[in-house]
């Protein structure tokens, strides 16, 4: 059998990016979307595998929805913040195929903190 | 493909990064897909600017493989203009359904549109070596 899939959506390539590598490497196959209707072609499209939906904000809401109308099978994660996100992924990572953790999420949250404070002082730098 | 790059971790090499630039989600997955399955790390950035803002916190590919037209405020070309001018060993392989600017050379490799994923994959790894 497979590894599970995982699908993130989230607009901000500075958290979805580490998101999805920190559940690569728990052993997650990992799809990322951008945006809610990214994320439905995903789930509609025969070529790749979603068992989880994870998703960040209010998209997750709206998506919540859909999946239970046309995915019923798909479990959804929802996080309202880029730290509950962190969090759901480390619940995920305990849950999921490897056999230990690759390394805690709070290293995930720090890493997008500090991603994203380096990109806030860049756009300062060079407006 | 895979027996290359296992070659380059047994040297004690990591993995080589590609920043794919696509905005069509499907197209996207599945050639990050084809491209992880070779043994290569990907980063998959929805259009030109989110794939910027990987550069400017530190993000450091071997390779950029992106579409030209997408949303956003700058295009595929500009990204790749700016990436040679201030990352200049960054490989580039451009994608576009239109023939492109007659100078499209000068960005990069130029791959048209619509191509297989394993010729993308193939060219991919040639344009890094690994082939």
């Amino acid at each position: 059998m497979s590894d599970p899939a995982v699908l993130i959506v989230e607009d901000d390539i500075l958290v979805r990016h580490p998101l999805a590598e920190y559940l690569r490497e728990c052993g997650y196959q990992v799809a990322e979307a951008s945006g809610i209707e990214d994320a439905k072609m995903l789930i509609a499209a025969d070529e790749v595998k979603v068992d989880i939906l994870l998703a960040r904000g209010s998209a997750g809401f709206e998506l919540a929805g859909w999946v239970k109308t046309h995915a019923p099978a798909v479990q959804v994660v929802l996080a309202g913040t880029v730290e509950r996100a962190a969090a759901k992924a480390g619940d995920l990572c305990e849950d999921g195929p490897a056999e230990q953790r690759p390394y805690e999420h709070k290293f995930v949250l720090e890493r997008i903190k500090q991603l994203r404070a380096t990109r806030d002082r860049a756009e300062r730098n060079d407006p | 493909m895979a027996q290359l790059l296992e070659a380059r971790l047994e040297q004690g090499g990591e993995p080589a990064q590609v920043l794919l630039v696509e905005d069509e989600v499907l197209i996207r997955s599945m050639l990050a897909e084809e491209l992880r399955a070779a043994g290569l790390r990907v980063i998959e950035a929805g259009n030109a600017d989110e794939a910027w803002d990987f550069m400017i916190t530190g993000g450091r590919p071997d390779l950029v493989f992106s579409d030209v037209t997408m949303p956003g405020s700058i295009d595929g070309l500009e990204l790749t203009r700016r990436i040679k001018s201030a990352y200049p060993a960054v490989k580039i392989i451009i994608t576009s359904g239109n023939p492109g600017p007659r100078n499209i050379s000068e960005y990069g490799f130029f791959l048209p549109k619509p191509y297989q994923l394993d010729r993308a994959a193939a060219m991919t790894l040639a344009s890094l070596g690994l082939r």
